[in-house]
């Protein structure tokens, strides 16, 4: 098989694994970023006690014949809290309806849920060494029917269910919280209005009603799937326009180089039905021959890639057929085109052909794809890029060596998610922290106690968090300033979220203006841009920030909160320390441990996809790589080729093989320079008007633009050094004997 | 970079040998060639295809290696000589002619014509004033910026000979040179040869007519890759 023709087959089969490999992951992490937004509960309302006080007189018989009246309602589970100590272990209780396991969506890993009126209980994971153990709870001896599968994976709201016992509904009077289930998530959100409706009428406003997927943050996950699915299609667009580029200009400089060929068929009375038909069985038998070598190849690849990255890209039938598809109607069009042409033209012009340009021609078309190859890198850097720079933005900035110790979900003396209630932080407990041994492992430090307050500005009011904070706050919460400074102490200063401002004022151009809150008037000094939602330690858009110094001493119904940033060479072991010291300054037996919160605890199964979407992203830009280096060094090997006789004259007229090296590769350098140039240029471009579409904030890699531009030489020069040396190496007689 | 002196062997080969290997065969196309051609001969190789004349015209012309052998070229034993000075030394002192003309498709007339001179460096300006007169030279001032596409056969290859003569060589290599011509238009090429002949070059021109060879002033006939003697 002669060079080019074994190049062309090489080619078409890189490229056929290249696009099974790359659809292969395409299709797995849109299925993963599916599961995203899976939660339970999309379809049904919680009904809880809010954190805004007012009357809590139980919702009683009348509540739940309203509710059964809503259009669509499936039915009603409630839960009751019950107290401490069932037994003379330390567990913590819930008194749940016949349905409630099924409209929370917990699966049970041993046993069954307990029957109406017979003593039994389930237990949570972290208790499941009590199944068909008996307890006695509040004078009656109840046996453990069920364990619930583990909470841990579905994030902080659900953690602490490990730990707790769940009894079947006797009556108990006490906070009832209910989840109302409907036929779909319309009619669910549908039903908000009337409720909070029938809650205002009859003034049970210390009530809240809001989807229960609300507290698995399914707002925040559908933002998150619609920028990181957006991103990858992206990249996997960008891998299939160079791929297919690449293979097009490749069929077409072979289809044209058999145009001489066609032309004395033509000549020897071959008609051009002939003609085509000829052209178009051989690119047939071709991309059949390319994709039979693809598929052992494209295995061979994502085990590279899954042993490297964890990534699974393993090909699968929808990315082969796709491929398969893809490649025929390419290798056909661009076989086609160029058969048709000569089959149109006279033989004897066919048959001259375009020779002479040849070389240039497909010089041009590798140079494109090039060209084409870094804008699609650099689009993928940029989109990639900001993609992560959004997700950021919604889930919150805290860093991997950050922990944050929160007391945020502690209401008087009742919590609002672990049942055993909170230990009620205070400043008390950071200034301990800091006298410790302990303060020697932190780089950075800081204490902030929560208000939930109204505020009320000249565009609307809302009810928000005002944060009161001591030490690194902003920068180990992750909060960036995009305007005027962070407060000084001794000025009643304070710094206000964008969105917050945006709420308040109509506009983030606020500096210098006032705002009451917490009995005193502030003046805002700085706006900045935190997370879009409020999770446990983070800075969200929608706060206000001020010096608790200047609060004087902590107020009422404060939410204290320690955020600590670790030396890098502290042992991660270092968080758990802290959180048992503070334990121990709290100890009782009615309060759940201090644990740490780290990032990774805030959403686990999102950071869990965005892992493996980095991976993927890695993986595209390999792919694009490769794709870009592999088109130039088997254009370049052709050029080399189809000029080794023009080489052998200019070494018979006195020209070096160093010179003709030089003059070979110095061109291309500067065309591939230029076009990587440009192809980076228009990538920043169209990247930015991609993730402006998405309606994410831009941002790019500034700094891996240079290298990217000098890329473009780089691998041009190592894709064309060997075929170029290659051919000058040749004797020039043995040269100019090639056709 | 004159070496060998007027009236010295220009050229000079013992015991040369050339085989080529195609896959796992030997085809020998030298079998052991002893040849002197002085400086200022014009020698004509003739004899029949395959008789290896070409492959004895390139290894004089540096553009091949022989096997076995020495080939000593103005004096200087050749096989010593690094790809740079074996570049060089062709580039400055010898003209080659083919029977294909060999012009490179994507240059002009006169940058064909000008192409040793870019590759000895010269000033561009240099190159193509030179260039220019060596065309006019052979009467193809007015072709100076057609594409060899453009030329008729008779066109190319004179061409091609100013390309050879631009360089004011020493040594001038014509391998069937009006092979591909028509008569008139091969006579005109002679012609041209023979006027740098006079200008002190030497010449050595592969033939298979018997019209070319009888205006050498020394036939050398090639047989079976050997230099048949009388």
């Amino acid at each position: 098989m002669k060079l080019r023709s074994a190049l062309s087959l090489a080619s078409t089969s890189l490229v056929a694994a290249l696009l099974i490999v790359s659809l292969a992951s395409y299709e797995r992490a849109l299925r993963r970023l599916d599961w995203l937004t899976e939660v339970a509960g999309r379809n049904v309302l919680l009904i809880r006690i809010g954190e805004g006080g007012g009357n809590l007189a139980p919702l009683g018989s009348d509540f739940l014949a309203f509710v059964s009246n809503l259009e669509g309602l499936v039915r009603v589970a409630s839960q009751v809290q019950g107290g401490r100590r069932p037994n003379a272990f330390d567990y913590y209780t819930l008194y749940v309806s016949e349905n409630y396991f099924q409209v929370r969506g917990f699966r049970f890993v041993a046993g069954r849920p307990p029957q109406p009126g017979r003593d039994e209980a389930v237990v949570g994971f972290g208790l499941r060494d009590l199944m068909g153990r008996k307890l006695v709870v509040k004078g009656t001896r109840v046996r453990v029917v069920g364990v619930l599968e583990s909470m841990s994976d579905r994030g902080w709201p659900d953690a602490p269910l490990d730990q707790v016992v769940f009894l079947a509904d006797r009556g108990v009077l006490g906070p009832t919280t209910y989840y109302l289930e409907f036929e779909s998530e319309r009619a669910a959100r549908a039903a908000l209005v009337p409720v909070r409706r029938w809650l205002r009428e009859h003034s049970r406003e210390g009530y809240r009603v809001q989807p229960l997927a609300s507290l698995y943050g399914l707002d925040l996950r559908r933002k998150l799937r619609d920028v990181l699915a957006g991103a990858i299609s992206w990249g996997v667009s960008a891998i299939v326009l160079v791929a297919g580029a690449n293979l097009a200009t490749f069929q077409l400089a072979r289809a044209l180089e058999r145009i001489r060929v066609l032309g004395i068929r033509r000549a020897v009375g071959a008609s051009r039905q002939d003609v085509l038909r000829e052209a178009l069985v051989s690119a047939t038998l071709w991309a059949l021959l390319g994709l039979t070598l693809g598929l052992p190849l494209a295995y061979a690849l994502a085990g590279w890639f899954g042993a490297r990255t964890g990534l699974d890209a393993r090909p699968t039938p929808v990315a082969f057929a796709s491929t398969a598809l893809g490649l025929l109607f390419l290798v056909l069009a661009s076989a086609y085109l160029p058969a048709r042409w000569a089959a149109d033209q006279p033989p004897a012009g066919a048959a001259r052909g375009m020779a002479a340009s040849l070389p240039q021609k497909r010089l041009g078309l590798a140079l494109a794809s090039l060209a084409l190859g870094m804008a699609a890198l650099v689009v993928q850097l940029g989109v990639s890029r900001s993609a992560d720079e959004h997700t950021r933005k919604l889930v919150g900035n805290l860093s991997s060596n950050t922990a944050v110790y929160s007391s945020f979900f502690f209401v008087g003396s009742r919590s609002l998610t672990d049942p055993r209630g909170v230990v009620p932080l205070d400043h008390g407990d950071y200034a301990a922290l800091l006298a410790s041994p302990l303060a020697a492992e932190l780089r950075a430090h800081a204490y902030v106690e929560a208000y939930g307050v109204p505020l009320g500005g000249p565009a609307g009011k809302t009810y928000t968090y005002v944060r009161a904070y001591e030490g690194a706050y902003p920068e180990l919460a992750g909060a960036r300033l995009i305007a005027g400074r962070w407060p000084r102490p001794g000025d009643n200063e304070a710094a206000i979220g964008q969105e917050l401002a945006e709420r308040l004022f109509g506009s983030t151009d606020v500096l210098g203006l006032e705002l009451p809150a917490l009995g005193r008037r502030w003046k805002l000094v700085g706006v900045y841009a935190g997370a879009g939602e409020a999770l446990p330690g983070n800075a969200a858009s929608d706060q206000l920030l001020l010096l608790r110094e200047d609060l004087g001493a902590t107020l009422p119904r404060a939410r204290g909160e320690i955020l600590v940033e670790k030396n890098p060479r502290a042992p991660k072991e270092i968080f758990a320390a802290i959180g048992r010291f503070l334990t121990a300054r709290h100890a009782s037996p009615e309060l759940a441990p201090v644990e740490p919160f780290t990032v990774n605890d805030l959403a686990p199964e999102v950071r869990a996809v965005l892992l493996e979407l980095t991976a993927a992203y890695r993986l595209l830009a390999a792919v694009i790589l490769l794709l870009a280096g592999a088109g130039l060094a088997a254009q370049t090997a052709m050029i080399a080729e189809l000029e080794t006789r023009t080489l052998g004259i200019r070494r018979a007229v006195g020209a070096s093989r160093g010179r003709l090296l030089f003059e070979l590769l110095m061109p291309l350098l500067q065309a591939s320079l230029l076009a990587g140039a440009l192809g980076a240029g228009a990538g920043v471009l169209v990247s930015y008007w991609v993730v402006r579409a998405q309606g994410a904030t831009w941002a790019f890699p500034w700094a891996s633009l240079t290298f990217i531009v000098l890329a473009a030489p780089l691998l041009a020069a190592l894709a064309a050094a060997l075929p170029a040396w290659r051919a000058v190496r040749r004797p020039p007689a043995e040269a100019m004997r090639m056709e | 970079m004159r070496r060998g002196g007027k009236g010295g062997s220009l050229i000079e080969l013992q015991g040369v040998t050339k085989t080529y290997r195609k896959g796992r065969v030997e085809v020998p196309a030298l079998r052991g060639v002893d040849l002197c051609i002085e400086e200022g001969e014009h020698v004509a190789l003739v004899g029949p295809s395959g008789a290896g004349k070409s492959t004895l015209l390139y290894l004089i012309g540096l553009m091949e290696e022989p096997t076995s052998g020495s080939v000593r070229l103005f004096g200087e034993e050749t096989a010593r000589l690094t790809d740079a000075e074996r570049s060089r030394l062709r580039g400055r002192t010898i003209g080659f002619v083919f029977q294909a003309f060999n012009l490179v498709p994507q240059l002009k007339a006169w940058q064909n014509v000008a192409l040793p001179l870019h590759y000895q460096r010269r000033p561009r300006r240099e190159q193509r004033e030179r260039a220019l007169a060596m065309l006019e030279r052979v009467g193809l001032a007015d072709r100076a910026e057609h594409y060899p596409s453009e030329l008729s056969g008779g066109e190319e290859q004179r061409v091609a000979i100013a390309r050879a003569m631009v360089i004011e060589p020493r040594l001038i290599l014509a391998d069937e040179p009006t092979g591909n011509l028509d008569r008139a238009s091969g006579r005109v090429v002679l012609e041209l040869l023979e006027t740098a002949v006079e200008g002190g070059a030497t010449l050595v021109i592969v033939t298979h007519d018997p019209e070319v060879a009888a205006r050498a002033g020394r036939v050398v006939r090639v047989v079976d890759g050997r230099v048949a003697r009388g």
